[in-house]
């Protein structure tokens, strides 16, 4: 019997087109699944929420609902205005925060100095890779939180977590490895995607204390890793 | 009175070899659209000189014979394409797999148009279209001598310039400063497309003689590391220089757009060189001929 042959080639032929116009207009990050908290605690510190703005969809990465709060302080340190946003990339290369904040002009960094820092009260697992630098006569710390406990600002830290915890999924069971290649290149598994909480961290005065931001970052973090839904 | 043109005129549906040519197009479109959008530069541009070369390869003479499928490889040919759409449809960044994926259209292709015991003629494209996958993997490892080796190059440049460059492994001092020759800037990925290049001139445009065919590919290889070479050395020269701005100059040259022209020096270089002893050759025989 013969093929309908014309008939294969015109089905070819659409489903072609149709898949390059998908490319190129539907190519998008999805919306993160994370939420920041509308409440967060520091000691010595009252909360005032300043504002909320929702997310948006782009195509290497997307946001979602930006939260801003204000310490101010009980005593007669600087106040502390803390920003908050989830990023979601389904580029692993995209997840560096160095890039993702050119295209975030609340987040914009000039210049950071990168400092590892881990608080006495954590005496196990990574230590946080932290940017900090004078921003409009202030000092700003910026940093992107994982779900996995990860802190980081550059693609090395941030890219390494992901690649340690993709191989962290094989540790168990070698086998799992090739099977799982396979299952990936048939396309058996669905599209991976990486999201990271973006944590801002301004003091007003370029003179204030870089531990009162130290210490305002060590509660946040835990308070963000522990929080529902998060 | 208004003129009617038939509809099989504009769009000739019974001409199965026609709508196989505008398949065999728009797949290569998709395949350079998705790895553009979606992979690193470099390997985009892989696909795009492999897409051209496999046209090229393809024997002309196809174009005016029938399709000859039997209907089990019209179907398996039908299901690979199908496949190959869906599947990089899923693919959103660099991804190993996705260099497999012209290839397989390729394949899929070919069978829609032959039988298994006629693939011959389209052999050389779809050789063409496995360089893919190849160069991939001899991407991955960035060999730590390559940049022991682009480091010399660089030495040997400047020592040509009159500047008292001295290396230490792949370290290049010069009196003002020195940079280290990281392995992602030895070059590695024009090397592989000149590389690719070269094997898709000997497969689309051979030579005489094999030896010739050789030679151009390793002058290939050769035309990439030595412009590469040229790169490092003003990155060098840039580096210890006292310009106030040299900072920006040092980043345009690296990572900026002019970073490009350099593969493009080698590649123009290597087209020329190849074309003028290609057309020697032609001369020659017509020479003998007449």
């Amino acid at each position: 019997m013969k093929p309908p042959l014309t008939l294969l080639l015109l089905i070819l032929i659409l489903l072609s087109v149709f898949s390059s116009l998908q490319k190129v207009f539907g190519l998008a990050a999805r919306a993160p699944e994370w939420h920041p908290p509308t409440h967060l605690q520091l000691p010595g510190y009252h909360m005032q929420l300043l504002s909320s703005r929702n997310g948006s969809i782009g195509r290497d990465f997307s946001t979602g609902t930006m939260r801003r709060f204000r310490f101010q302080s009980d005593g007669d340190l600087p106040a502390i205005v803390i920003t908050i946003m989830p990023v979601n990339s389904i580029k692993r290369e995209v997840m560096q925060l160095e890039r993702i904040t050119r295209d975030l002009p609340a987040f914009a960094l000039k210049k950071p100095r990168l400092l590892t820092h881990r608080p006495a009260d954590r005496s196990t697992g990574e230590e946080d890779q932290l940017a900090m630098a004078t921003v409009n006569a202030g000092t700003r710390l910026q940093t992107c939180l994982m779900r996995s406990g990860v802190a980081g600002y550059s693609q090395t830290t941030l890219g390494d977590a992901i690649s340690r915890d993709d191989l962290r999924e094989f540790d168990s069971n070698p086998q799992l490895k090739y099977a799982d290649y396979l299952s990936r290149f048939l396309g058996l598994q669905p599209i991976k995607h990486w999201e990271c909480l973006i944590v801002q961290l301004d003091a007003a005065k370029a003179s204030a204390d870089q531990q009162a931001l130290l210490n305002a970052w060590t509660a946040v973090r835990s308070q963000l890793l522990s929080a529902k839904g998060f | 009175m208004k003129k009617v043109i038939p509809m099989a005129r504009i769009f000739p549906l019974s001409n199965k070899g026609a709508l196989w040519r505008l398949l065999a197009i728009l797949l290569a479109v998709q395949s350079i659209v998705f790895n553009v959008l979606t992979q690193s530069p470099d390997e985009a541009l892989l696909v795009l000189i492999a897409w051209w070369g496999a046209s090229m390869a393809l024997d002309q003479s196809l174009s005016t014979k029938r399709l000859q499928p039997n209907s089990f490889t019209a179907w398996v040919g039908f299901v690979l394409v199908l496949w190959v759409l869906w599947r990089s449809l899923l693919i959103t960044n660099a991804n190993l797999g996705s260099s497999l994926l012209p290839l397989l259209a390729g394949i899929g292709l070919t069978l829609l148009a032959t039988s298994p015991h006629r693939l011959r003629p389209y052999l050389p494209s779809l050789g063409i279209l496995a360089l893919l996958p190849l160069m991939r993997v001899l991407l991955i490892p960035y060999p730590t001598q390559l940049a022991y080796a682009t480091a010399w190059i660089t030495k040997l440049m400047l020592l040509l310039c009159g500047l008292p460059a001295e290396v230490q492994g792949n370290i290049v001092n010069l009196p003002g400063g020195n940079i280290t020759v990281a392995s992602a800037c030895t070059g590695l990925p024009a090397m592989l497309q000149l590389l690719t290049a070269s094997l898709i001139f000997a497969i689309a445009f051979p030579m005489r003689f094999r030896w010739q065919n050789m030679l151009m590919t390793l002058c290939a290889v050769a035309l990439g590391f030595l412009i590469n070479g040229l790169r490092i050395a003003l990155l060098a020269i840039i580096n210890s220089s006292q310009y106030p701005s040299k900072e920006w100059w040092f980043e345009l040259f690296h990572n900026g757009w002019p970073a490009w022209i350099f593969p493009g020096i080698a590649a123009f270089l290597f087209v020329n060189l190849y074309t003028l002893w290609l057309e020697r050759q032609v001369a020659l025989l017509e020479g003998e001929a007449s």
